[in-house]
């Protein structure tokens, strides 16, 4: 008599669990949370934890092989304040994002509006252009380290050659000059990326507007700024704001090349971050901390870059 | 309508929803699972990487004390290995060596450990600056290689990650007899020895005896001695296209070379023997920058701020300078490439100053490291490797590049075969290390990476200011020792 309703009791309640189970299942948001979930958790792990923790080493005065740090509040971010080389940094950092770019924007404008034209060879063109864009940057920049080379630089030998220079250029060699090759060399693998982009976007220049312009008489500079200009407008905004925020977080071009040297004279955030915490004497905090100063800037450029595909989406 | 088969697969078993339902968990719980192990794993190895699993600990890893009594002689010999160490494996990290036969014979003697014990070993060899941030990130990670080279002061930096090896360190004395003081100073960390010692290149002065010559210099097998006499016949060599070349970017072989051996040279130092008190805004010091600074124009190549460690061993093989400081690697090169050049490559000891004659000189060694699976198998590995069976090949094969960590090797005829290479081994008399007066510690490490000292005379070459220069590399050296 007191097994028997036990026994039911037992069965009743998996099988109401399973159905509550299913309901629950059947409903349309807890779906589609499930399917979101496997994309949260690798967002969770790979992005959000890595920056919370980031932010957490930036406040203690944790070092490489030690097991962990001590808090101390803005003590890092203080003494970056006062620190000369960081100032240096954030200056370079700046000069290398938003002097680049409207070279890249330029440069990149032209090529697409030339391998728009029809003519032979076209498409290889097309192709070829990309190279520098799909070259893993690490190896694009040892060619350039070579053709800066202070000793052997066949720009250097050339211009020897022709006799417009007595000694090898130092192309590294003094701050000015390195900003300047450094900048040069992002150039060149920067515009091919823009040069993408807008072309992809005059695909979209209806024929029949510039037909018509061309009709009521627009010459080919009235018809770009007329007809072309405001159908890639939008491509233009993404592509440089995109443009600047790679370019602010670069690291491969500028330890290639240079290491920050000479006397810390090139650094950008990245490449100061690596030398202190990782590169240098492992202090992890003050690493940090000097890439987290660049996180207010890229946070702004992000919200502008997503608050103008919303407003073209609405 | 609602119970109808449309939307129904199986034979109408299995609805769209349910379809769809099963296919959502099934992305799900893989990922989620896949995850939450990952994360346990991550969590786990703190714990579990000092000591592998426990069931084959006792075997695998025996105690220090066990390990020795294991193996009574120093060098570990096939029959005195332990089986177990049959089928692990064993990775080694180190830089490349300037003199590339090192490194194939490093391969070769992995092999014979291999075919001795079975241990599976394989080594890495990656560029110098690139040595110390894979080794952070290796030991921050938790992963990656069994052993490591590393650089003086770097057993320091690391010093919670190594393994105790004072057992090896302490057979290889009994052996081969006690180490050098430099080497004590740059490889101890207080009274541990977390890593052998296996000595350091050493740099000199490479000269063309002809380039000497054609600049006015009296006796070219007798070079300039004194930093003054270096600069004042650099003068000479410039002018006929050869000028002296020296690396002043961010590298760290040569332009520390010069640097640290200049500056003491002129009486200053990083820090007092307190360890405390920086001492590196020093007027001698001053003078002497200021002296070198009145030739940099005249007697350098210009471009040197931006040189690495390998730029200089480039230009004087492609006959663009005449002198430079390196190891031997310029002659050993030489003699293949252009023995005309091999020919013409006079050495001389570091110039001297008003202080007197030094450089900077600080042992490498190797160690193994905490989160290793197979520590057993490394510590068998580098007791076999630097006893003298072994380690004499590799000192041989580097003709002199590298000078021992004892005075055991240095009679060795590969020390002296070559008169050209003495004076590599005679450098080891005038070898300071890195933080002098204080240890090559942590701290000496830490000014050493940030190129303090290196980026000091960069400043000053850039801006002609010796004063601003020193101190600045003063207020950064306070922050370093004064914290």
């Amino acid at each position: 008599m007191t097994t028997a309703p036990a026994g039911t009791v037992t069965r009743a309640v998996p099988l109401r669990l399973r159905e509550r189970i299913r309901h629950w299942l059947d409903s349309e948001p807890v779906l589609a949370y499930l399917f979101m979930s496997p994309g949260w958790l690798i967002l969770l792990l790979f992005m959000s934890y890595p920056f919370f923790l980031g932010i957490w080493i930036s406040l203690t005065d944790r070092t490489v092989g030690l097991p962990s740090g001590e808090f101390v509040g803005f003590r890092n971010y203080a003494e970056l304040l006062r620190d000369r080389t960081f100032h240096l940094t954030v200056m370079n950092t700046f000069i290398y994002g938003f002097v680049t770019v409207p070279f890249k924007l330029v440069l990149g404008l032209l090529l697409a509006l030339l391998l728009n034209q029809a003519f032979p060879m076209r498409n290889v063109l097309r192709a070829a252009l990309l190279l520098p864009w799909i070259v893993p940057t690490a190896l694009s920049s040892l060619a350039w380290l070579m053709l800066y080379d202070a000793v052997l630089s066949p720009f250097s030998w050339l211009l020897k050659n022709w006799g417009l220079i007595e000694s090898n250029i130092a192309f590294l060699g003094t701050r000015t000059n390195a900003i300047i090759s450094l900048c040069i060399a992002n150039i060149w693998r920067g515009t091919p990326f823009f040069a993408v982009a807008i072309l992809a976007g005059l695909q979209a220049v209806p024929q029949e507007l510039h037909e018509a312009a061309a009709i009521e008489g627009a010459n080919r500079v009235q018809r770009f700024l007329a007809v072309t200009l405001p159908v890639i407008k939008g491509i233009l905004v993404i592509t440089t704001l995109f443009s600047i925020i790679w370019t602010f977080a670069d690291f491969q071009l500028v330890y290639v090349l240079t290491k920050g040297g000479p006397a810390n004279s090139t650094h950008i955030f990245g490449t100061y971050a690596w030398q202190i915490g990782i590169g240098g004497a492992g202090k992890l905090g003050i690493g940090a901390a000097i890439s987290l100063y660049m996180f207010p800037v890229l946070a702004v450029l992000s919200a502008i870059l997503l608050r103008y595909v919303r407003s073209q989406e609405a | 309508m609602t119970n109808s088969t449309e939307g129904r697969w199986l034979g109408g078993k299995l609805s769209r929803r349910a379809l769809v339902r099963g296919i959502a968990l099934g992305v799900a719980a893989p990922v989620v699972s896949g995850l939450l192990a990952a994360c346990a794993r991550e969590q786990a190895t703190p714990t579990a990487a000092p000591q592998p699993t426990p069931t084959t600990a006792p075997a695998q890893q025996p105690t220090p004390t066990a390990a020795a009594a294991a193996t009574p002689t120093p060098a570990a010999t096939p029959t005195a290995t332990p089986v177990v160490l049959k089928g692990t494996k064993l990775n080694i990290l180190f830089g490349t060596f300037f003199v590339p036969e090192t490194q194939d014979l490093m391969k070769q003697q992995l092999q014979e450990f291999g075919k001795e014990t079975g241990v599976e070993a394989t080594i890495d060899f990656i560029n110098w600056p690139d040595l110390q941030p894979k080794i952070s990130a290796a030991v921050q990670a938790g992963a990656g290689p069994d052993i490591v080279g590393m650089w003086d002061t770097w057993p320091s930096l690391y010093k919670e990650a190594l393994v105790d090896v004072h057992d090896i360190v302490e057979k290889r004395i009994k052996g081969e007899g006690d180490y050098f003081d430099w080497v004590k100073k740059t490889v101890l960390v207080g009274d541990q020895w977390l890593s052998i010692p296996i000595g350091a290149p050493t740099s000199a002065q490479v000269f063309r005896k002809s380039v000497l010559q054609k600049a006015g210099w009296p006796d070219p097998n007798n070079p300039p001695d004194t930093w003054e006499d270096l600069f004042k016949i650099g003068v000479e060599m410039k002018k006929n296209g050869m000028p002296l070349g020296q690396a002043f970017g961010h590298s760290t072989g040569d332009p520390p070379s010069f640097c640290y051996a200049f500056m003491w040279a002129y009486g200053a130092m990083e820090v007092e023997a307190d360890g405390k008190t920086v001492a590196f805004n020093k007027p001698q010091f001053v003078e002497g920058m200021k002296l070198f600074l009145s030739y940099w124009k005249q007697a350098f190549d210009e471009t040197g701020l931006s040189w690495d460690d390998a730029t200089n061993n480039r230009a004087f093989l492609a006959g663009q300078i005449g002198w430079t400081f390196n190891g031997s690697s310029i002659y050993i090169a030489a003699k293949k490439q252009a023995p005309d050049i091999a020919e013409d490559i006079i050495h001389h000891i570091y110039p001297k100053g008003p202080a007197g004659r030094f450089n900077n000189l600080g042992s490498w060694s190797v160690g193994i490291l905490k989160y290793s699976k197979n520590i057993a198998g490394a510590k068998a590995f580098l007791e076999w490797w630097t006893a003298p069976e072994q380690f004499r090949k590799w000192l041989e094969i580097q003709q002199g590049y590298q000078v021992a960590p004892t005075a055991y090797y240095l009679n060795d005829p590969y020390y002296k075969a070559d008169p050209k290479l003495v004076p590599y081994v005679e450098a080891a008399k005038y070898g300071r290390n890195k933080g002098y007066a204080g240890l090559g510690n942590e701290k000496a490490a830490e000014a050493f990476a940030r190129y303090i000292v290196v980026d000091t005379f960069a400043r000053a070459i850039q801006s002609g200011n010796a004063e601003e220069a020193i101190q600045w590399g003063a207020s950064e050296l306070q922050k370093i020792y004064g914290a």
